[in-house]
């Protein structure tokens, strides 16, 4: 009887342990995947045009309290930053454009830490977490002054 | 057939062979399963929460340093802060890094590796709240699609 009971469990681990523990299972799998995720968002938002209206849902931000959120324009600077016009994109949202090197950096760490092996999330002192929300304040409500709205608002 | 082996068995081993030849075959496989659950088990009260992502082995790396320290409290700060934004911002992206941030913060609490959990709290359920309202808008903006172009009038995009 253990022959017939052993079989079975070992068949079973068999089947389930390459697929897990093959490819799949490592570190480089979640940062390729986000960017190519990522990539992918960026080549639809070049082909469908958000400045056309109803491409894109409207920003909530907007249509209930009249105000830019931080992230509006964003999908038009993507789009303009993927068609090379780095002025058009700046002029959309520059909290976007000079945002997207900072995401490109937190990724290549990521990349590197998980080549060697890494999974969890790298430590980071909490200070940069409060300077990007100060920032985005910042932007945020500049953007809603009429005085500022020619260079901050999309 | 257990009843005149019965007596003897339970007295003489300490494990019920009571069925004999068919009962066995199903404990065994347990032990095998047991084993490997065995590690994420340990891990309980995360683990069930953390949904689809990287699941147990991903994380248990719990051992690393010292207890008692705040060398993880990046995760609660930035869980709440992606959490506010994506709240004001709708942001459906930014609603899902802030909930597994914060997920992580509490976890790192839980390990005595950070002290600001409470943090990641708040980033949680403030991005489980954007997620929430920018599916909804999603949702709210296909319907509308679906009415403009069966109603064959385009004025309903002029928003």
């Amino acid at each position: 009887m253990t022959i017939t009971s052993d079989a079975p469990g070992r068949v079973r681990t068999v089947v389930a342990d390459p697929t897990r523990s093959a490819a799949w299972r490592s570190p480089l799998v979640a940062p390729l995947a986000l960017a190519g995720a990522a990539l992918l968002g960026a080549l639809v938002v070049r082909v469908v045009d958000p400045n056309v209206a109803g491409h894109y849902p409207v920003c909530l931000s907007l249509t209930l309290t009249g105000t830019y959120c931080p992230f509006c324009g964003g999908l038009r600077a993507v789009h303009d930053l993927m068609l090379g016009n780095v002025a058009g994109a700046f002029g959309m949202n520059p909290l976007v454009v000079l945002g997207l090197p900072f995401l490109g950096l937190a990724w290549w760490r990521w990349m590197r830490r998980a080549a060697r092996g890494a999974r969890v999330i790298a430590r980071t002192p909490t200070w940069p977490a409060w300077v990007t929300f100060g920032v985005i304040a910042a932007f945020w409500v500049a953007r809603n002054i009429p005085a500022l709205q020619g260079w901050l608002a999309p | 057939m257990s009843l005149p082996g019965g007596p003897q068995d339970p007295y003489s081993t300490p494990q019920q062979p009571a069925g004999g030849v068919p009962v066995p075959p199903p404990p065994p496989p347990p032990v095998p399963y047991g084993a490997p659950v065995a590690p994420p088990a340990a891990y309980g009260a995360p683990a069930p929460g953390y949904g689809g992502y990287g699941q147990p082995p991903a994380m248990p790396p719990t051992g690393y340093g010292p207890m008692g320290g705040t060398e993880k409290n990046g995760l609660g700060t930035w869980s709440l802060v992606l959490g506010i934004v994506s709240f004001f911002c709708g942001g459906f992206i930014t609603g899902i890094v802030a909930v597994i941030l914060g997920k992580q913060s509490k976890r790192a609490q839980a390990n005595g590796q950070a002290t600001n959990g409470n943090l990641g709290q708040i980033g949680m359920v403030l991005g489980w709240i954007a997620i929430a309202i920018s599916v909804l808008v999603i949702i709210g903006w296909i319907v509308l699609i679906i009415i403009g172009s069966t109603s064959t009038s385009s004025t309903t995009f002029s928003n």
